[in-house]
């Protein structure tokens, strides 16, 4: 996996929700008055058309830059083969970040790594539901985690269902 | 016959007959020395033999006899005291307390913190205020920037140096961290984590290791002139020092004066009993005499100056100097200035007499007297001393206690520790705990939880029914499933019973939303438009007795939503609920997110007749807080041995999950429940922030709750006796508004409720659970609610359609 790679995960992913959500459904604010997360921040530079189409906010706040600089020097520890120093340094991340998609694929890279499969698994599936299918290329690397993790757990009919959701993903072009 | 050898020049200091400037400024040898010296051990009775022959050629056969029997059980006590030395100075010296600590406070741009939190942080590390912040252990504060100098600090994930920095604080967040000097950008750095309590050896011994080389060379110096100016010469007593002393004590008619070398002071200090009797003078002289003889001045000196007894305080002894400056300055001894190193070094001779603290004036006279006497000796220039000797005694009022400040904290740190560490090794190997407590959320929560106590009590009429109320708290950051505060009595400090641990309450309506949970996880079927049916229901229980649920206010409604059910508590529409979908789908979901036992799966557990503790209950919100999965309430997260080595790590993970799309239908409920349901009172206390939770109240008010979170915080509040007396307090009336109160010192994060890519919004009218479409409709009450996975009702309501001629109403089926 390429070191520092995660901030282009991440603005990757900004362009992948809009183009996905263009399609959804998109929920009616509920109440007047509701707070609207300030826009400023993030996505400046997309197309400003993707704007009206209304896509929902990313649920997230902009992750801090110090969470990236302890999920790189996690992933330099990893390659090092210091696996308890990738895991605190991985931990402090998501402390800091703990809606970052990008850190808990990481960490379920990690655990699958040290053989921990079954939290490989679901730190993978949690990440998918933190990018909220809006990441194609983090949605695949995590399916590859899941179905990594559910064949060293033998788990035939879940490794096939990871292989579909691979198949369909790697389908879908983007 | 004290000397049998000629006293060499020691290789590591300058010996001189008085100079003390012999202390360790030269010295040759880069590495430090080794704690186990193994030197060659010497056959000490050999010319005893000797002279025991000559006494053999003067003297008669019996005498011999006797003589030779003497001196065999002389050899024989001095070959047990030399083991017993050995013993004591090569095996591990100390046994040293645990030592528990807080998490670090993290800095970087970006996080959310304000310049209050930060200042409270350090006060509570305490850090002095000065006017540049520049020194260690220092800070400064002026409008939104906050200058700091942090100590460098090593923790499980490896070192983190000292920085001296400038934080500038704006809108709840840092906004940068720079370099005082060079104003160079620190990304991410660590202060040095507070320091929440030790774990003490059963004697109660207290003491901070310090290596000979950290410390101050004044003190050492300061040390030698008082105590014993012939340490370098002398072979472990020091028979001028003693005549000197003698002579001084003649004259002046009373003790005045010891003639004990540092090293007898270290044998009295390690081995003996402080009665006063001639053979434990004598063991005491062979034994320094053995020490010298076996290890050398340095080693012996750093012995000492972690040995000495410097304090009492309950029944925690104070030893060494390195635990002295904490316990007198709340500093590191490397920080002391020349006043305060003279004033521990005085301690030496009579921790108790000389207590700063209780006899401030004996202490500053002693004080003075070590000044001088370094003045004399050349250690520190007339004018240092002069200055020093101007300097008030400045000894931090408040003795840090034995106890810790943080009783329940503890006492739950110490819990999980007892699962993988055996008592006597927490007592014993200095370990160190690295914990999640957060010192801010800590000390807010408290003050918070006595202070909204307090109103309430004091609202209520402070009817002395409610003198014994009680109350324990627990606030957890839901992401990684760890415990940042924990309160476990109305007096904080109290370090006796801990509720939010060991109190198991039954807790009430706080278990509904476990219910509605598992009913919405699948939204084929279940909503919170769902109609709920609440007429009076009266169930057959498997042991035959019948079972009358009733709602609080003993009214019934016929049909309600599953909303308005949940959000005003309703209890016979909850029990049909769970009967429905099937009470032990409840337990299966409850085990799922973390609940580690088997409750019996009667209806009444959809009314929470299950008892819990605080804890547990907060383990079981943190998954409606992080979006459906269970991950444990974790306090710790390493442990570390002395040398710094991991022992222990306690890792993030995730045990079980449920869908997140209908914990985000739950939670817009839940928030409901803080505006206009039970625990509504939250809303008007908190401005309109986003939090979401639940009241519960037990048969007969015996218990109150409030469990609740918001984007970062999941904090459960219990009100009640110990004796399991009614209070009168209802959830939302009492433990509600102390939540809120919690919620509002720990700092509210507002929930993002909408967003959720698999959740739409369709207006509802409360009295038919369908649609409404039209404006101008003639329902009585519609409510916006969240729908996951277009679960939304099919149908319009009645009260809808009646007035369907408006063209917005045919546009809008136009495109559906």
């Amino acid at each position: 996996m390429a070191d520092g790679g995660w901030r282009a995960v991440q603005g990757a992913g900004v362009v992948a929700l809009a183009l996905v959500l263009a399609a959804c459904a998109t929920p009616a604010p509920r109440d007047a008055g509701a707070p609207a997360p300030d826009a400023t921040e993030r996505a400046v530079d997309e197309d400003p058309a993707q704007e009206e189409r209304d896509a929902p906010e990313p649920e997230r706040e902009p992750t801090p830059g110090a969470a990236l600089q302890l999920a790189q020097q996690a992933e330099s520890a990893r390659q090092a083969g210091d696996t308890a120093r990738a895991e605190q340094r991985l931990e402090r991340a998501l402390r800091i970040a703990p809606r970052d998609a990008g850190l808990w694929h990481q960490m379920a890279v990690l655990r699958l790594e040290q053989g921990r499969h079954e939290q490989a698994e679901r730190l993978a599936e949690r990440s998918l539901r933190l990018a909220g299918g809006t990441d194609r290329e983090l949605g695949l690397k995590n399916w590859r985690v899941i179905l990594a993790a559910r064949e060293a757990l033998g788990d035939a009919a879940g490794a096939e269902e990871a292989r579909e959701a691979i198949r369909r993903l790697e389908a879908d072009v983007v | 016959m004290f000397f049998p050898e000629s006293p060499g020049m020691h290789p590591f200091l300058l010996v001189g007959q008085v100079t003390i400037a012999a202390v360790p400024v030269t010295s040759p040898p880069s590495q430090s020395m080794p704690r186990k010296s193994r030197q060659r051990p010497r056959h000490r009775n050999a010319p005893r033999r000797g002279r025991v022959r000559r006494l053999l050629g003067a003297g008669g056969w019996t005498l011999a006899g006797l003589l030779l029997a003497a001196v065999g059980i002389g050899g024989l006590y001095v070959h047990h005291l030399d083991r017993e030395i050995r013993e004591r100075f090569e095996g591990q010296r100390w046994a040293l307390p645990a030592r528990v600590y807080a998490r670090p406070l993290e800095l970087y741009a970006g996080r959310p913190l304000t310049a209050d939190a930060l200042e409270m942080e350090l006060r509570a590390l305490n850090y002095r205020e000065t006017p540049e912040g520049s020194g260690p252990g220092e800070f400064h504060v002026s409008g939104g920037t906050v200058r700091l100098t942090t100590r460098p600090f090593t923790f499980g994930d490896g070192p983190e140096p000292a920085h001296s920095v400038r934080v500038r604080l704006a809108n709840g967040r840092v906004q940068s961290v720079a370099e005082q000097s060079g104003g160079r950008n620190v990304d991410l750095m660590r202060v040095e984590p507070l320091l929440i309590g030790s774990i003490y050896p059963t004697h109660g011994e207290d003491r901070i290791l310090v290596d000979i080389d950290e410390v101050p060379r004044e003190l050492i110096g300061a040390l030698l002139a008082i105590e014993d100016r012939r340490f370098m010469s002398h072979r472990g007593i020091d028979p001028v020092g003693i005549g000197r002393a003698a002579v001084a004590n003649l004259r002046a008619g009373r003790t005045v004066q010891g003639g004990s070398t540092l090293t007898q002071q270290l044998v009295k200090n390690f081995y003996l009993t402080r009665e006063q009797t001639l053979s434990r003078k004598l063991n005491e002289a062979v034994m320094a005499l053995l020490l010298e003889h076996r290890y050398d001045k340095r080693e012996i000196l750093e012995a000492y100056l972690n040995e000495v007894f410097l304090g009492q305080t309950g029944e925690r002894a104070i030893h060494g100097f390195g635990q002295a400056a904490q316990f007198y300055y709340q500093r590191p001894l490397n920080e002391l200035r020349l006043d305060q190193l003279a004033l521990l070094v005085g301690l030496a001779r009579g921790a108790s007499y000389y207590d700063p603290r209780r006899f401030p004036e004996r202490a500053t006279q002693r004080r003075d007297r070590v000044l001088e006497a370094m003045a004399e000796t050349g250690l520190a220039s007339r004018e240092r001393v002069d200055r020093a000797l101007a300097t008030a005694l400045d000894v931090s009022p408040v003795m840090p206690e034995g106890r810790s400040r943080f009783p329940a904290f503890l006492d739950l740190v110490r819990r999980e520790l007892r699962a993988d560490y055996a008592d006597e090794d927490l007592r014993s190997e200095g370990l160190r705990i690295f914990t999640t407590m957060d010192p801010v959320v800590q000390m807010r929560l408290e003050d918070r939880l006595v202070r909204g106590v307090d109103e309430l009590v004091r609202s209520r009429g402070g009817g002395s029914d409610l003198d014994n109320l009680q109350a324990a708290a627990v606030v957890t950051d839901p992401q990684a499933g760890e415990v940042l505060g924990v309160v476990g009595d109305r007096n904080p400090r109290y370090p006796g019973y801990n509720r939010a641990v060991e109190a198991q309450r039954q807790v009430g309506s706080v278990i509904k939303p476990f219910v509605y949970l598992a009913a919405l996880t699948n939204p084929d079927r279940y909503t919170l438009a769902t109609l709920l049916d609440d007429s009076p229901l009266t169930l057959q229980l498997p042991h035959g007795e019948p079972w009358t649920p009733r709602n609080f206010d003993r009214e019934n409604r016929g049909t309600v939503t599953a909303w308005e059910a949940l959000v005003q508590s309703y209890n016979v529409a909850t029990v049909r609920l769970a009967e429905e979908i099937g009470i032990s789908q409840v337990v299966n979901l409850l085990q799922t997110l973390g609940l580690q036992r088997t409750p019996a799966p009667l209806p009444s557990l959809a009314l929470g007749a299950i008892e819990l503790s605080p804890l547990e209950v907060a383990g079981l919100y943190q998954a409606l807080a992080n979006g459906g999965y269970a991950t444990g309430t974790r306090v710790i997260r390493d442990v570390l041995d002395q040398n710094d080595e991991v022992l222990s790590h306690y890792g993030l993970s995730l045990q079980g999950a449920v869908s997140d799309g209908s914990v985000r239908v739950l939670t817009h409920a839940l928030h409901d429940v803080t505006r206009e349901g039970t625990g509504r009172r939250i809303a008007a206390r908190l401005n309109g922030q986003v939090v979401a939770g639940k009241t519960g109240t037990t048969n007969n008010f015996r218990d109150s709750w409030f469990a609740g979170f918001d984007d970062r915080h999941v904090a459960v509040v219990w009100l009640g006796m110990d004796d399991n007396r009614p209070t009168g307090l209802t959830g939302g009336v009492s433990a509600a508004p102390v939540w809120a109160e919690i919620m509002a010192g720990v700092g509210v994060h507002s929930l993002r409720l909408e967003g959720h890519p698999g959740v739409g919004y369709q207006e509802v009218d409360l009295a038919s659970g369908l649609r409404v479409e039209n404006e101008d409709h003639a329902c009585e009450a519609v409510k916006t609610l969240p729908f996951w996975q277009n679960s939304g009702p099919e149908g319009r309501a009645e009260c809808d359609l009646g007035s369907d001629s408006g063209s917005q109403g045919w546009f809008e089926r136009l495109f559906r």
